[in-house]
């Protein structure tokens, strides 16, 4: 006998005796609250499930998102490489499915067996959700396959019927201009008013909003049909993303009920609500909102990492360059999402400070305060990782090194950033160094461990993350098609944005001068350190105006320098500064201060893009993108990131969750259970990292499954615009 | 030949794969460890049963999440409500000093005590209202020996002594808070009494054999009280306001205390024993009873011991 079958005999004798003595103890009683399954904890089982259903299930909802945007980019410049890069992201999205669902069925398996009596008052609440969700996943199975398996069919972009087609254009693209921003406005901006009736149908645009929505399906499906098969795949691909979206949605509604229970009589704890008021719960929409960008910037770094591998192990310069260009997408796809999530995080943080400040406080300032300088750490890697992989891809560029000495000043910028973000609030100080001090703090820390340090902090961070963007952007860009010759279409995109970036930051200015202190409780005479910070909006917004004009005059890079310069001195130099002030007199204004940098920064990243991509249109080449030319570190910097990004889903599971502390749904139902107590974040890392493991393991399993039937890439380098 | 060479070149890649995506995960794991060493996470585990200062300061940095808004002097880090402790230039006496002036007569562990159940009775200037929130309600809901518990500690922190009279003390304190699910409201708000007589109430008591229901200790009485149907009274005044005290006799079921053992329960099907006694007594007579019950305050003794 061999020493290997000896070892696997072994092992197996190991398991069947583990399992053999954990049955032994006999059944849990049939109404018992809580059950266990083999001996193993059930909450550390439900945790395991749970995460890594989770992951999979990012990847699954995110990839669709770029996959159909790239498949519409392929089907207009009519470059064939695109359409294959979306075609495969899809056969991995096709792959992962399978696993996402089984492990949704094994999750739920264990919920209601190990948490009998948690699922009890669930079903009450939520149990007309669940039918809707079955009926959803069928949509999404039957769409997702159709998608990838009627991929090679559906190629031919000429039209069927051509005059219907152009007939039925515009009054598609007229629809969904409307309906997108009306379902926007209802699902964001009229929650309150959802939450409070009882079947939500509170205002009118509701059923306006039912019927434009079914009518925008009905004509971009007629549309698509008679715009040819590759406009039809197109319109697959989007049916795909609303039925992710609908089950991401209908998901999250069980999660954000668990945090923020509504619909429940407070004196009896019973619930007594609608399962509409259940589902329309105060976290619902943020948690949502954060979610999806989450998954969006998931997807994107799980498909860098998968592009990373096949390079590392690629053997031809063509796969080189194939997958070196899809690493690239990637990690476009996953910064852009990453870019945006402290938009959302924020929201949602807010939120959860506005549904329960118990709950606030010990996220910010209390239990798990701590857990978010690991997330810092975590993010920091994502950002600093994301900085080198594009400072890195310029080596492949000719004419980057024009831009290669700023890079020092960028990293020296991000190490500081980086430093004053991960500065904990409440660094305990030792009793002698109390004494020495005078105080409990340290005497410069404490003030880099405050929220307006780190608020600036975060927003340099994105800022300098976007500017390195930029340089990437142009590295190879020489001379510049003037901006009067650039078109209509660009003016009015440059013009369009800036009414965007206008009407956040006005939104803001008018709500900040309108806000009256005694409603911030307040003396009226702190009016003043309000309106301070409004006039600075305002002063953003004559920036904008200046830079748009300048562009116009065709000064587009001195504009776009004024415009991003000018956000870093207003919302992280003036309002980091000012923010001491607010944090003195001026304390719950903090809270306004913040979103007023934050859209700052958005304000500014939507008119640059837009100026840029206006501005470099046409641009000579200074020479040519050879892509596959690029370092194996980039590659391992994919990884870091793919890496990074699945413990830091890892780590907000347990704050998200955990945020709860010993109550199963918060406030209404109590864990009495052995393991009712909060882990500590020592046994989180080792929990989430080994959940990291074995999704990592599983998703590399499943993606070679599904590269099995690939057909190998075609010689000849990619020539594809960044 | 060639195949074993590029084989060979795939396990050497794909083992560098796996020690790197195994030490960025074992980086995490190690800062997490580290971090929870620095932020001293204790561990919420422990056992936190039984009613002492050791337990009280379990609760206050564990389930009670005190420590997330308070610190007691040099411990813990938070700023956000006062420090509980000596902080210099701040507070210059712990709380329980400073509990015992804060409103005039209130003593130190009402106070204390009114200030979890009610923490908007009485706001320290400088930190705003509204943030705290009572710790018997969730999403804190903590159990009265655990509030019982906490207020020890605090006791103990400030120097003051924790022991078995405090104790007494603080669950007398606590009387009027525990009523199923709710605050306890002002009774009847806006109805002036006269005034009673503290004489004819106690005449009254006697009058109406309340004695064969409530004890009262520490007063002598004509006849032999008996007592064990409903709570001792013993100390009343000092935790309980007129109003209540008028109200109890008039309308028993508006507050019904917890039956302390099954076999000694206060209460039937949910509704107390008492009789409402205002279909049987005058009014003047109810508040000549509720004004001798509010002279009642000095404690009830405290149990000996029994021998070992």
């Amino acid at each position: 006998m061999t020493l290997r079958r000896v070892v696997a005999a072994s092992a197996m004798f190991v398991v069947l005796a583990w399992a053999a003595t954990a049955l032994a103890t006999g059944p849990d009683p049939a109404d018992a609250e809580y059950r266990s399954f083999l001996g193993l904890q059930p909450r550390t089982v439900v945790w395991f499930l749970a995460e890594l259903h989770l992951m999979f299930g990012a990847f699954v909802l995110g990839v669709p998102i770029f996959a159909v945007i790239i498949e519409y980019v392929g089907a207009r410049n009519g470059d064939r490489r695109f359409d294959e890069l979306a075609h495969e992201c899809t056969r991995l999205l096709a792959a992962a499915y399978a696993t996402t669902a089984a492990l949704g069925g094994l999750m739920s398996f264990a919920l209601f067996s190990l948490y009998p009596k948690v699922m009890q008052h669930l079903s009450g609440a939520m149990h007309d959700s669940f039918y809707i969700y079955g009926l959803c996943f069928f949509g999404e199975s039957f769409t997702l396959y159709l998608y990838y398996y009627a991929w090679d069919r559906m190629r031919a972009r000429a039209p069927a019927r051509p005059r219907l087609a152009r007939a039925l254009r515009w009054p598609t693209i007229a629809l969904a201009a409307v309906v997108a921003p009306l379902g926007t406005y209802l699902f964001f901006l009229n929650g309150d008013a959802a939450m409070a009736s009882e079947r939500g149908v509170v205002d009118p645009l509701y059923p306006v909003f039912g019927w434009l929505g079914a009518g925008f399906l009905v004509v971009y499906g007629v549309y698509a049909w008679a715009a040819g098969r590759k406009a039809l795949h197109i319109y697959l691909g989007v049916l795909l993303n609303l039925w992710g979206t609908a089950l991401m949605l209908i998901a999250n509604s069980w999660a954000s009920y668990m945090m923020s229970p509504s619909g429940v009589d407070p004196e009896t704890l019973q619930f007594s609500g609608t399962t509409w008021q259940a589902v329309s719960n105060p976290l619902w929409r943020p948690l949502s909102a954060h979610r999806l960008l989450g998954n969006l910037s998931f997807g994107g770094f799980v498909v860098g990492a998968y592009a990373a591998v096949r390079f590392l192990i690629a053997r031809r310069d063509s796969e080189r360059a194939h997958y070196d260009w899809m690493g690239y997408v990637g990690n476009v796809v996953g910064l852009a999402g990453l870019l945006l999530l402290p938009f959302a995080g924020y929201y949602l943080g807010r939120e959860i400070y506005s549904v329960n400040p118990v709950m606030g406080n010990d996220m910010m300032g209390g239990f798990f305060s701590w857990a978010f300088i690991l997330q810092a750490v975590l993010v920091g890697l994502l950002l600093i990782g994301a900085n080198y992989y594009l400072w890195a891809g310029m080596a492949r560029i000719e004419g980057a090194q024009r831009y290669r000495w700023l890079i020092k000043f960028i990293v020296a910028g991000l190490v500081v950033a980086f430093l004053v973000w991960i500065t904990p609030h409440n660094l305990p100080l030792a009793p002698a160094e109390q004494a020495r001090y005078g105080s409990q703090y340290h005497p410069v820390l404490k003030y880099l461990g405050l929220m307006p340090a780190k608020n600036a902090a975060v927003n340099f961070i994105l800022l300098s993350t976007f500017f390195s963007f930029l340089l990437y952007r142009r590295a190879n860009k020489g001379e510049l098609v003037a901006f009067r010759d650039q078109g209509g279409r660009a003016r009015v995109a440059v013009v369009v944005a800036l009414a965007v970036s206008l009407a956040l930051v006005g939104w803001y200015a008018h709500t900040t001068f309108t806000l009256a202190p005694e409603a911030l409780s307040l003396d009226p005479e702190r009016e003043g350190v309000i309106d301070f910070h409004g006039w600075m909006l305002v002063a953003h917004m004559a920036v904008q105006i200046a830079a748009v004009a300048l562009v116009f005059r065709g000064r587009g890079k001195l504009g776009q320098a004024l415009l991003v310069g000018s956000t870093a001195v207003i919302a992280t130099g003036v309002f980091g500064l000012s923010g001491y002030v607010v944090l003195q007199k001026a304390n719950p204004f903090l809270r306004n201060l913040a979103v007023g940098q934050t859209l700052l920064v958005l304000a500014c990243m939507i008119l640059t893009t837009a100026i840029d991509l206006a501005l470099f249109r046409g641009a000579r080449q200074l020479g040519a993108i050879r892509w596959g030319r690029i370092g194996t570190r980039a590659q391992y910097a994919l990884l870091l990131l793919c890496i990074a990004s699945v413990l830091t889903m890892g780590l907000m599971g347990y704050v998200r969750a955990g945020l709860r502390q010993q109550w199963h749904i918060y406030g209404v139902l109590k864990d009495t259970s052995a393991q009712a107590a909060t882990p500590l974040m020592a046994e989180m890392s080792r929990v989430v990292g080994a959940i990291t493991v074995v999704f990592l393991v599983l998703v590399a399993f499943v993606f070679w499954l599904g590269t099995l039937s690939q057909r190998r890439a075609e010689d000849g380098d990619v020539e594809v615009d960044p | 030949m060639e195949h074993n060479l590029l084989w060979s070149l795939g396990l050497a890649t794909a083992l560098r794969i796996v020690a790197f995506g195994g030490l960025v995960i074992a980086g995490f794991i190690w800062i997490a460890t580290y971090l929870t060493g620095v932020s001293g996470g204790a561990d919420y585990t422990a056992a936190i049963g039984d009613v002492s200062a050791e337990a009280g300061e379990a609760v206050f940095f564990g389930p009670g999440q005190c420590a997330t808004c308070h610190s007691v002097g040099a411990a813990g880090s938070a700023v956000r409500g006062p420090n509980l402790g000596v902080l210099a230039g701040q507070f210059d006496e712990p709380i329980a000093v400073r509990a015992a002036t804060r409103k005039p007569g209130v003593g130190a562990i009402d106070y204390l005590v009114e200030s979890l159940y009610e923490p908007g009775a009485f706001v320290t200037p400088g930190f705003p209202d509204g943030v705290m929130t009572p710790v018997h309600r969730p999403p804190i809901a903590l159990a009265d020996e655990q509030i019982r518990a906490v207020v020890l500690y605090l006791l103990a922190a400030s120097g003051v002594d924790a022991g078995g009279a405090q104790v007494t003390a603080i669950e007398r304190a606590q009387r009027r808070y525990r009523r199923a699910g709710g605050a306890v409201a002002d009774v009847a708000p806006g109805i002036r009494f006269p005034k009673g007589s503290a004489r004819a109430g106690k005449q009254a008591f006697e009058h109406f054999e309340c004695r064969l229901c409530h004890v009262v200790r520490g007063i002598e009485w004509s006849k032999p009280l008996v007592g064990g149907i409903g709570p001792e009274l013993t100390g009343i005044g000092a935790v309980q306001t007129e109003s209540y005290l008028f109200e109890s006799i008039v309308n028993p079921n508006a507050v019904v205390l917890p039956d302390p053992s099954p076999d000694k329960p206060y209460s039937e099907n949910g509704k107390s024993k008492m009789p409402e006694w205002g279909y049987v007594m005058t009014v003047q007579q109810a508040i000549d009873i509720a004004a001798f019950l509010k002279t009642l305050t000095e404690p009830p003794p405290a149990e000996p011991e029994a021998a070992p």
